[in-house]
């Protein structure tokens, strides 16, 4: 609880740092932060021609039913992989001035959170476009992006903090986003995984499936953008809990490893 | 330079710290080395940087931190800045501190001059308004003007030091803290810096800064500390401490060369004659500070006319002997010395059984405070100075309060006004 009171004095360097980041992330760029909007905008023309034309998923609007399960994973991706290296890739930092460790990996998050936030601005101009009335059941989605960044942000304080002892977690980490990202319903239906042979024939198949707290996050994003119905509760109550438990367990494990960030960075 | 307080607020507690480092005979990080080894990580050396270390830093005080390369000056200051964590003990801080640690502040290298300040700034808890106000002077201090826009990983190191130091002075701690960041600054830059910590000092700051650098520790701290091997091994008097890490120095200078079979045991310059040394072909055998009457004296008045009287015997054959005294400040500063040499005063061969005394007579235009005088007799052939008998601090005395005046000797000088009108 004290630890969360330091966070809040310190809360004009955690803006700061955040807004470093996405300084940094496009200083050199031509197009800049256009980036963080043209990226989901390329990848969504790929998988809509991958997917829906080459192995004709049959889809209805397949490219906006791709975006609203790939916006939120680009957010729980970018912001990963950047909160990963983040208390590493800040050691000149760490080595010469006292701030709560903890604001390194936060700052990746509010980073990423910032980029997410600006792309689902575009999402909804092309939900509009295709004449989704995705703003019936709006009011829930900001109760689902708090739970999503929660959930980051448990995992990239653990990430963050084992990153600093091995530093082969962020490959690792690079790894396992590209397996979990085939492990969640993004690019397909998750009925589709549900009805499929092996996952009716070993249920518990479908219990490890169900683990990746991304699959009940995503499906709630698509039922209140593409669907138009309200997510479903039990999946979110799961997530909920999911969320918390990773929360208190990256805060924990960043706490015992951050006294000696200082002698490894 | 504030006088030795014990009712001083106590700013900063250091309590029986210890910090120990795991020298790896092979390092295991990553998880094949770990998997490799079965779990196990690999041998080990324990080192304490630092070893029980207490010590109370009071209000308004200038402290020096002295020592050996790796005798944990800069681990000290980093568990003070609560960088780093202590395996057992505690640090208890009053007020803000601000570190200039090795190499400088924490800045980023992709930002510029200017985002780093605001970067800084927020570390340190100031409000966005406050930095604002002050980034005038960061810059003014810095004279950076040009390069502020610039990221910071272009400027050079002087630049990058200016900068660090012109936040950490910017910021108005409570308590700053300094390792020996000051030598990349060009000449100007240092002297500016000094007399910002001179201000600061006057301002009832608690400074701490590492140096190698005697003389600005002698000059700029109220107390210094001296750490060997992750301990304090002796605290107080700045001009005693530096003395004692010298010794400490040519002790252990000493015990290398032994051990190195380069000199045998019996010639080194060991602790115990430190004060005192020479070859020993004469020896100093009296000496005396006596005012115009004749009688020795301790205190003195600005401007009394005093002798140094020594008197000298001689064991063995001296060519080219001379004589000479020099005046120490407490800060350790040479305020004046002379010698037989400089004064044309020659002295003519002396032999086993030979005796002398010489006289310096002077006008002690001194400001108040404690001095010191060292003696010597050296033989000065060919032009090369061979110490017979040396006496550090020898003598010591203080002068009462004279007129007012800056700096430590009185060149009495007249004043004249002329008022038009
Ligand atoms: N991260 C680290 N890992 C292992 N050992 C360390 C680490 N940092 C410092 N040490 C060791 O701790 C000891 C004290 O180091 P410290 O930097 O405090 O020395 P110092 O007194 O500042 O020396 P210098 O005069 O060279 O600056 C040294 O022996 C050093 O090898
Ligand atoms: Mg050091």
């Amino acid at each position: 609880m004290s630890k969360l009171r330091e966070l809040y004095e310190y809360r004009d360097l955690i803006w700061t740092l955040s807004v470093k980041e996405l300084k940094v992330q496009y200083r050199n760029s031509v197009l800049g932060f256009l980036w963080s909007l043209l990226n989901p905008l390329l990848m969504m023309v790929i998988f809509s021609f991958v997917f829906a034309y080459v192995f004709k998923f049959g889809i209805k609007d397949f490219p906006v039913f791709l975006l609203c399960g790939l916006l939120p994973w680009n957010f729980f991706n970018t912001a990963l992989t950047t909160a990963t290296g983040s208390v590493v890739g800040n050691g000149a930092l760490i080595k010469k001035v006292y701030f709560p460790r903890e604001i390194l990996p936060l700052a990746s998050v509010l980073a990423n959170l910032f980029n997410f936030l600006l792309s689902l601005v575009v999402l909804f101009i092309f939900l509009a476009f295709y004449g989704y009335h995705f703003w019936v059941w709006l009011f829930i989605l900001p109760f689902i992006i708090i739970v999503e960044t929660l959930c980051v942000t448990g995992l990239a304080l653990l990430l963050a903090g084992l990153n600093v002892y091995f530093r082969d977690i962020q490959y690792i980490v690079g790894v396992a986003l590209m397996a979990l990202f085939y492990a969640t319903p993004i690019i397909y239906n998750i009925e589709r995984v549900q009805t499929s042979y092996w996952m009716t024939h070993y249920p518990w198949l479908m219990t490890i499936y169900n683990l990746n707290p991304m699959t009940p996050i995503v499906n709630a994003y698509r039922s209140i953008l593409y669907s138009v119905q309200p997510p479903s509760w039990s999946s979110i109550l799961y997530s909920l809990a999911i969320t918390a438990f990773v929360l208190v367990l990256g805060f924990v494990v960043f706490r015992r490893l951050e006294p000696a960030f200082a002698d490894e960075v | 330079m504030s006088q030795p307080n014990s009712q001083e607020a106590t700013v900063i507690k250091v309590d029986h710290v210890k910090k120990k480092y795991l020298l790896y005979h092979e390092r295991h990080d990553s998880l094949k080395d770990l998997v490799l080894s079965g779990g196990r990580r690999a041998s080990y050396e324990v080192l304490w940087a630092l070893n029980d270390v207490s010590y109370e830093f009071k209000k308004g005080r200038t402290y020096g931190l002295i020592g050996e390369n790796g005798c944990g000056k800069s681990t000290l200051l980093k568990a003070i800045a609560n960088i780093l964590r202590p395996e057992s003990g505690t640090v208890t801080v009053n007020g803000r501190i601000s570190a200039l640690l090795e190499l400088g502040a924490g800045f980023h290298l992709d930002l510029s001059g200017r985002e780093n300040i605001f970067l800084n700034g927020a570390i340190l808890r100031l409000p966005r308004e406050e930095i604002e106000a002050r980034f005038d002077d960061m810059v003014a201090f810095s004279e950076l003007e040009e390069f502020i826009d610039m990221p910071v990983k272009s400027y050079s190191s002087g630049m990058y030091m200016r900068l660090a130091f012109a936040i950490a002075v910017n910021v108005d701690p409570d308590i700053l803290l300094i390792d020996e960041v000051l030598a990349v600054g060009d000449v100007a830059f240092q002297r500016r810096c000094f007399r910002r910590i001179k201000e600061y000092q006057a301002a009832g700051k608690t400074i701490i800064f590492v140096s190698h650098d005697a003389n600005a520790v002698k000059d700029l701290c109220d107390e210094a500390i001296l750490l060997d091997h992750g301990k304090i091994v002796a605290s107080g008097q700045p001009m005693n401490i530096v003395s004692a890490y010298f010794e400490l120095l040519s002790k252990k200078e000493a015990a290398r060369r032994i051990k190195s079979g380069e000199e045998s045991a019996d010639h080194d310059l060991s602790a115990a004659k430190q004060k005192r040394y020479g070859f020993g072909a004469a020896t100093i055998k009296e000496y005396s500070l006596v005012n115009a009457a004749g009688e020795p004296v301790k205190s003195i008045k600005s401007g009394d006319k005093v002798q140094v009287r020594v008197k000298i015997d001689f064991n063995d054959v001296i060519p080219n002997p001379v004589v000479g005294m020099t005046i120490h400040s407490a800060t350790g500063l040479d305020v004046y010395g002379t010698n037989t040499s400089y004064n044309n005063t020659p002295i003519s061969v002396k032999r086993a059984g030979d005796t002398i005394q010489a006289e310096f007579t002077w006008d002690a235009w001194l400001r108040e405070g404690n001095y010191s005088i060292s003696l010597g007799i050296v033989d000065l052939t060919d032009g090369t100075v061979t110490p017979a008998d040396r006496w550090v601090d020898a003598i010591t005395f203080d002068v009462a309060a004279g007129r007012e005046m800056l700096g430590l000797i009185d060149l009495r000088a007249d004043v004249a006004v002329t008022e038009n009108g």
